[in-house]
């Protein structure tokens, strides 16, 4: 069930349909954009605003997640199907993981660069994001679930995710900041870790749960 | 030889609205395997709110909608299959992805080229699903509805958009599906041709 | 009492009668409250007369904090029990609360200025009161956004619920994060010793705030119902009628 769910979904972005490239462009521009604004290279601030930059660029492709299958009836013809609310919503946040988050990821230490950072702080970046893209995908997936019938919702769902992001965005950037001295074993690595375990734990059924008010004529 | 289904729809003073707007009231039928309901009615008046009800994916204000197999409740998800008269059959996929996926989530037991035979659309395979004409979609859509294997069919305007041939289609495949003991919900502004099987209609008229 | 008031029409008997004692009870107590508080209150050695920002400040607070807990909490019984009461309640408890909200944030502000020396400090309780403010706009757009009403109340009452065991996470790392970048500040405005003298317009105030808060809620729910009951159609249902083929 799962597996086809997520085959589908990564068929459909090998199309280009998924945005990637779009969140892609988007976040290399918000660093382009910082560099200028801030006066050029500012390593000191680099974690934070790769984060900013990786966060943001992925909730703007949220509305791509339920909102096309759900304008379809494709979720109720899931669910009609056999699939359940959770291999539903596992298979499409796995999706999300992989065609809208990783390669923001991907793209961090080439954009990292742009801003003058060094190994370690890279390395710190790369890792506090890969730490913390569980708690991104858990929200990220609940209020694309909630807001799946919504067209054109996409400022709403920054709106609504980004204070449920608050607490990954310090911890992950802290988590990169002390990498350098203190190592992936830092606190704010394993709070960081924590965090992401309470998004998941609460993200699913919620996804879950508005997947299943959602469903029902578009 | 025993037929394949055996599944019978009892709807119990079913009351359904759209927004403020009560469409339906206390509406009671019974349906058993092997008969076919032609739903008519004007534009609006309730037919597709009312097999949105049946499939379960709308809830009702109250009355229920009920499927049963051999004296047991079968949820509607194992009971039925359901052709929207706009489905997913828009996806960015191609015809033979589109069909494959849905073949898998059914454990459909033909092959992808044997089930688009059986609808037409054999060689189609590499077709993106987005330039379907609106015949070929509503094929595809029937293919689903075959590939899930469900007792019951609801299908919205299934001949909208179809040619001749699609139209013959339509009446051998639901002709065949009723004799095996399935059951079929039809809403469709034109009646809906099929051979030997007992079809009752369901008018829906606008109240006073 | 939980299933008796499930039906709109004994609630609406319960809120004829509350509502107004609600709204008289909160301009007596809040004239009360305020007269106590700015006047015949003494002034506190630290912070001067500016204590007096307190009394407005801190209950707002308090209330903007309650009203999105029983907004969370009407949500998980509208959630599980389908309860239309509760329902309503979480709609309209989220503009008071929201209102209260800024009135605490605005009020902080206002406070510390004299005592801080800045309009902002990204404290981490001032924090996240902004950062609460930013959970009820978003509880509110959906609301807004989502036409319909069964809908949108299962999905405002998720996100609702999702917002409110965050609020203590987003507390803590505001606070953690705080902990790291901001130097000690002067002077922690918050309830500064709290003599007698004090405490009673503080508490006063408090109790009048809550009386406005249901007074608002109990307004905002039976204008829905008005509302509700006035678009609701009479209902020429269709007729239907089975015939054989």
């Amino acid at each position: 069930m799962m597996g086809a769910i997520l085959k589908r979904d990564l068929q459909l972005a090998a199309r280009g349909t998924s945005g990637t490239g779009l969140s892609l462009a988007f976040m290399a521009l918000f660093v382009l954009l910082c560099g200028l604004a801030l006066g050029g290279s500012r390593p000191d601030l680099g974690p934070g605003l790769l984060w900013l930059a990786a966060t943001l660029s992925a909730l703007l492709g949220l509305d791509r997640l339920y909102q096309p299958d759900q304008e379809t009836g494709a979720l109720a013809q899931m669910h009609l199907s056999g699939a359940s609310g959770l291999a539903i919503a596992t298979a499409k946040s796995l999706s999300f993981a992989i065609t809208g988050l990783a390669p923001l990821i991907i793209a961090t230490p080439l954009l990292a660069l742009l801003l003058g950072m060094d190994g370690p702080a890279i390395i710190g970046t790369i890792l506090s994001l890969i730490i913390g893209a569980p708690a991104i995908t858990a929200y990220a997936s609940v209020t694309a679930a909630i807001l799946a019938a919504q067209r054109g919702s996409g400022v709403l769902a920054v709106i609504l995710t980004a204070p449920l992001l608050i607490p990954v965005l310090i911890f992950g950037t802290e988590a990169a900041n002390t990498f350098a001295s203190e190592g992936i074993a830092a606190v704010q690595f394993r709070i960081l870790a924590g965090l992401s375990f309470i998004a998941v734990a609460l993200g699913t059924p919620a996804t879950v749960a508005a997947l299943a008010a959602n469903r029902g004529p578009a | 030889m025993t037929p394949r289904y055996n599944i019978r729809l009892n709807v119990q003073d079913l009351t359904l609205s759209r927004g403020d707007q009560t469409l339906i009231s206390d509406l009671t039928l019974a349906l058993g395997p092997g008969q076919a309901l032609w739903l008519t009615g004007p534009n609006g008046i309730g037919k597709t709110t009312l097999l949105l009800a049946c499939a379960g994916l709308l809830t009702p204000d109250s009355g229920t909608a009920q499927w049963i197999q051999q004296d047991s409740e079968l949820s509607s998800r194992e009971a039925l299959a359901y052709a929207a008269h706009r489905g997913p059959e828009r996806s960015g996929l191609t015809l033979g992805e589109e069909l494959a996926f849905w073949q898998s989530l059914n454990g459909d037991s033909l092959s992808l080229e044997e089930r688009l035979t059986s609808v037409g659309l054999a060689g189609r395979t590499k077709t993106p699903v987005i330039g379907l004409s609106a015949g070929q979609r509503r094929r595809l859509s029937l293919a689903r509805l075959m590939a899930s294997d469900r007792a019951a069919w609801l299908m919205d305007e299934p001949l909208a958009g179809l040619d001749t041939d699609g139209r013959a289609l339509v009446t051998s495949t639901l002709s065949r599906h009723l004799t095996d003991g399935g059951m079929a919900l039809i809403a469709s502004h034109q009646p809906v041709p099929i051979n030997g099987v007992e079809a009752l209609k369901l008018v829906l008229e606008p109240g006073a | 009492m939980f299933t008796r008031f499930a039906n709109p029409q004994r609630f609406v008997g319960l809120a004829r009668w509350l509502t107004p004692v609600f709204g008289w009870g909160a301009v007596i107590v809040l004239t009360i409250g305020l007269w106590q508080a700015l006047i015949a209150s003494p002034t506190e050695v630290e912070h001067g007369d500016t204590v007096r920002i307190m009394y407005v400040h801190v209950p707002a607070a308090w209330c903007a904090m309650a009203a999105y807990s029983s907004i969370a909490l009407a949500s998980l019984i509208s959630f599980v029990w389908r309860h239309p009461i509760a329902d309503l309640a979480a709609r309209s408890l989220a503009l008071p609360g929201a209102a209260f909200t800024a009135l605490a944030l605005i009020t902080g502000s206002l406070w510390g200025k004299p005592d801080w020396g800045t309009y902002w400090q990204w404290d981490g309780r001032m924090t996240s009161v902004l950062i609460l403010l930013f959970i009820y706009i978003g509880y509110m757009t959906i609301w807004q956004v989502i036409e319909d009403r069964k809908r949108a109340s299962r999905l405002a009452a998720i996100t609702a619920m999702i917002g409110w065991v965050n609020i203590p996470i987003i507390k803590f790392s505001v606070e953690w994060w705080n902990s790291l970048h901001q130097s000690a500040t002067i002077s922690q405005p918050g309830a500064p010793g709290l003599a007698p003298e004090l405490l009673t317009p503080l508490l006063l105030m408090a109790f009048g705030y809550t009386l406005l808060l249901g007074w608002l809620t109990m307004r905002g729910m039976l204008s829905e119902i008005a509302q509700a009951r006035a678009a609701r159609k009479p209902a020429p249902a269709a007729t239907a009628r089975v015939e054989a083929l």
